[in-house]
């Protein structure tokens, strides 16, 4: 040990010192970013004396991030559904604005029950009719909802696959980054950081799963298992549908060459916007259409012509409401898909078509053998009784409808309605759950890899402290030198 | 006894002193000499024939000493090209004109074409282990070359070794023959599938599909394809069969692969060589198909990144691809008696008859100390002793000077009597 060693010594100090504080400074300039995880720095005896700063060691917590990224996947794929719902309650269902099918055929039934009172009355048939074409439009504009919703969902999942290419072209970067770093052993605290924020912003599209490898290199599954990325990424393709109608089945997500959406998908994602935005597509809305269209078919059949005769030998035909297929009526109790996008007012009935509302009460729409009031009293209701009478006749509804399947055609309006709040109030309560567990997760994380100000002060002066003290044993060094040189010369 | 032989003694002692002082001089203006040895001057009476009747002055004999084998503190540096040996022995060096020496000093950087020259100008040696080291000579310097830090060709390794090891999901429906993905249908059924990239010999990345599906309880059919057959979505059905299926069993109680099953597949990579993809640690238990570890060996043609030079002298070159190839050893040389080499300017050492001849080994054998690679060894100077000794030095000289002053008054009296 000579004068010189201690100098060497309390010069490596110093640089530790210094470079202690580069790494600080960098924690404290991170302290608002809920991506930075903080770095320390430890020193290394060196052979001979001295420190060396270690490499900058970052605080990461595997677990807690694997937490955060499910949670959010989950969390991310219920707020999807309950996005398209609302929208839904909002477009269809709402009862504040009157526009839902069960409401328009609420009406519909009074207005036919006035008629039955007074059918006489020409301005009361203008009414049902009126009504009636109200009702035909408000399930044309829930089917029309529908396949915007659907269309909506296609284009957003189109958006979420571009992000998902992005986003794993720019995790190959900073992968590659922190492989070589490690390899070189330099310091990646950056590429960790972003690699961190690319995990968290793709398990916000899919839900994934991470194996690490050597050299940290990190390959990425699907939370089905398929393969993401693993060296390079793989790709992810959808090819969205332009124009969507109630028949369109949307497009599925291909990773990796397997399907993972859809219903034929053999590895279906189970989390993410992605995963919600295909159920809002291919389940719930399809769901919802099968019911609406349901709900058009025994809205048709209820007001169908039937053979006045006994016993009768004509088939039933469309009456007041009708479809492209008319005068058949929908097969029964089988799904039509798309009706209620078709079914209008029966131009024959229509007085603003040119055709008589009169022809509700005497029948008829279908030619001379569906007459009802063969002899022409303007007082005869039996024919807008039958027709009220329906109303309330049950009748077997399609299964894939998810509401009762034998109820009358106002009880099934009704079901329809509770079955979309229903619905919508269940993954509310899931998405808000589910945002409340991302929150605290996202607290958890924050306090086990976030920087505390306060920490970093107080480390400060401890660095303060330990500069000084190498300093001073410098200047020491430097005065022992001083008078030596003045004894030799 | 003469007065002329007291001024002639200390004459000699005020050289002694003066070469001390030279010593001293070369040694504070070497003090931050990397791999410089502190050199000192020793001195021997002179002693002429004695007589029991008076005292004849004889005078001083210096020998200038150099501490090679002394060891300088080591002082850490950014460059890992930067070497210091801890321990005993030598860096060979070479000049321009192939003549190696030796030497301690090893701010070594790489020249224009590569090669790692130090401070003074001289070439770092050793053997190239591209191709195995074949030709070490333990008393001598054949078989060494200037170590390059350049041309390195383009390496690319066909894969060989792969691990894929996955939970295969006990609950799964079993799969018809017709639907098996190696069957190759259009709307196969299968519980797994993972891609893996391999590398053919070329170095072309070929993307191996691989699919997992249920052919009977507990048994599992793995069906390997090239996805460059691949439909146009990047699935089925291929161009071309599977490049390889196997089947593997369960145990049922454990849900580990039994000791009949095959624990790896055989893959033929396309235009490469034959992968054997290990699966043993793979399980079926009742969960969601899970890829628990994934890795591949082999990489594209890649070129040098970084080097890195290890305790016992290896040269390692690192491809971009993560592969370290050792390319060279880096030896150490000794000799007996480190103190009498002949120092020759530029911190360099020349083995002379006194020294022994030259050993040549690698570090960590037979007493030879370890390369430090980012480190360089300081001068042994100690800048208050050499300041202490300058001290002394001019103390004994002003001696000197008076003891010769006194003689000459005295002859100088003497001189005057004869008036």
């Amino acid at each position: 040990m000579s004068l010189t060693t201690s100098l060497n010594i309390a010069k490596s100090a110093l640089s530790f010192v210094s470079a202690e504080t580069a790494v600080l400074s960098r924690n404290i300039a991170g302290a608002s970013d809920e991506n930075y995880v903080r770095r320390d720095l430890y020193p290394i005896s060196l052979q001979g004396g001295g420190v060396q700063p270690s490499l900058v060691s970052r605080a990461s917590n595997g677990a807690l991030l694997r937490q955060f990224v499910d949670s959010s996947s989950i969390s991310a794929k219920h707020e999807a559904v309950v996005a398209g719902l609302n929208w839904l309650h909002q477009t269809v269902a709402d009862p504040e604005l009157g526009h839902a099918p069960s409401q328009k055929l609420a009406a519909l039934e009074s207005a036919l029950n006035l008629y039955a009172e007074s059918p006489n009355d020409p301005s009361r048939a203008n009414v049902v009719v009126a009504r009636a074409n109200d009702l035909a439009l408000s399930l044309n504009g829930a089917s029309q909802s529908i396949v915007e919703a659907r269309q909506k969902a296609d284009t957003d999942m189109a958006a979420s696959v571009d992000r998902v290419n992005q986003l794993l072209a720019d995790f190959e970067t900073v992968n590659t980054q922190i492989v070589r770093a490690n390899e070189t052993r330099t310091d990646a605290s950056e590429a960790y950081d972003q690699r961190d924020s690319i995990l968290k912003q793709l398990a916000d599209e899919m839900g994934i799963r991470t194996i690490t490898r050597e050299n940290d290199d990190l390959a990425i599954y699907t939370d089905s298992g398929v393969t993401l990325f693993e060296k390079h990424p793989r790709s992810v393709v959808f090819a969205p549908t332009n124009a969507f109608s109630p028949t369109t089945v949307g497009g599925a997500v291909y990773v990796d060459g397997v399907a993972v959406t859809g219903a034929n998908a053999p590895l279906p994602l189970k989390a993410g916007r992605l995963a919600g935005l295909a159920e809002l597509r291919d389940v719930t809305t399809v769901t919802y259409q099968t019911q609406v269209d349901e709900l058009a078919r025994g809205v048709i059949e209820v007001f169908a012509e039937t053979d006045p005769g006994t016993p009768a030998t004509l088939p039933s035909l469309t009456g007041l409401f009708t479809y492209s297929g008319e005068p058949n009526l929908p097969a029964s109790g089988a799904h039509y898909l798309g009706l209620a996008s078709e079914i209008r007012v029966n131009s024959a009935v229509d007085p603003a078509q040119g055709g008589s509302p009169n022809l509700l009460r005497d029948g008829g729409i279908n030619g001379a053998g569906y007459v009802h009031n063969t002899t022409g009293a303007a007082g005869y209701n039996e024919n807008i009784n039958r027709q009220i009478g329906e109303l309330s006749n049950g009748r077997t509804f399609d299964g894939a409808a998810l509401t009762s399947t034998s109820d009358n055609i106002i009880g099934f309006a009704a079901g329809s309605i509770s079955w979309l709040e229903q619905t919508r109030s269940t993954a509310q309560q899931d998405a808000d759950y589910r945002a409340t567990l991302k929150a605290h997760t996202a607290v958890t994380l924050s306090n086990a890899t976030g920087v505390n100000v306060d920490e970093e002060m107080a480390n400060l002066l401890e660095l303060e402290r330990s500069f000084e003290a190498s300093a001073r044993l410098i200047s020491a060094v430097d005065q022992m030198f001083a008078s030596l040189l003045q004894a030799a010369g | 006894m003469s007065f002329n032989g007291v001024m002639r003694t200390s004459v000699s002692g005020m050289n002694a002193q003066a070469s001390r002082l030279a010593t001293t001089a070369d040694n504070i203006a070497n003090a931050d000499t990397v791999g410089y040895k502190r050199a000192s001057m020793e001195f021997a009476t002179l002693v002429p024939q004695t007589h029991t009747a008076g005292y004849s002055s004889g005078g001083v004999l210096t020998y200038a000493r150099t501490e090679v084998d002394r060891q300088g503190s080591l002082e850490y540096t950014n460059s890992i090209t930067d070497l210091a040996v801890n321990g005993e022995g030598f860096f060979i060096v070479s000049d321009t004109a192939g003549t190696n020496t030796l030497t301690r000093s090893g701010s070594f950087t790489p020249d224009p074409e590569g090669r790692l020259v130090n401070t003074a100008g001289y070439y770092l040696m050793g053997y190239d282990t591209v191709n195995g080291i074949s030709n070490v000579t333990a008393n001598g310097f054949a078989g060494l070359t200037p170590v390059s830090v350049f041309d390195q060709a383009l390496r690319s390794n066909p894969s060989t070794a792969g691990d894929l090891h996955a939970n295969f999901p006990s609950n799964d429906p079993i799969v018809a023959a017709a639907d098996l993905p190696s069957a190759n249908s259009a709307t196969p059924e299968f519980s797994g599938k993972t891609s893996l990239i391999a590398y053919d010999n070329l170095g072309n990345e070929v993307i191996l599909d691989v699919y997992s599906a249920k052919t009977a309880a507990e048994t599992w059919e793995i069906a390997v394809y090239d996805r460059a057959n691949a439909d146009v979505n990047g699935g089925f059905p291929y161009s071309a069969g599977p490049l390889v299926t196997e089947t593997l069993s369960f145990d049922a109680t454990t849900g580990a692969l039994t000791g009949a099953s095959p624990t790896a597949i055989s893959v033929p990579v396309p235009s490469g060589g034959t992968m054997t993809l290990d699966m043993s640690q793979s399980s079926q238990l009742a969960t969601d198909y899970v890829v628990i570890d994934v890795a591949v060996n082999g990489n594209p043609p890649t070129g040098v990144e970084l080097f890195e030079i290890a305790s016992d002298g290896t040269f390692y070159a690192s491809y971009a691809n993560g592969e370290r190839v050792a390319i060279a050893r880096i030896p150490l040389a000794n000799v007996i008696s480190p103190n009498n080499l002949t120092v020759e300017t530029g911190n360099v050492f020349r083995p002379s008859d006194d020294s022994g001849d030259v050993q040549v080994g690698f570090p960590g054998e037979a007493g030879r100390g370890s390369v430090v690679s980012g480190a360089l060894e300081e001068s042994t100077v100690d800048l208050a002793t050499e300041l202490t000794t300058v001290i002394e030095a001019q103390r004994s000289y002003t001696a000197n000077s008076r003891v010769f002053q006194t003689g000459s008054e005295l002859l100088d009296v003497l001189v005057n009597l004869s008036r």
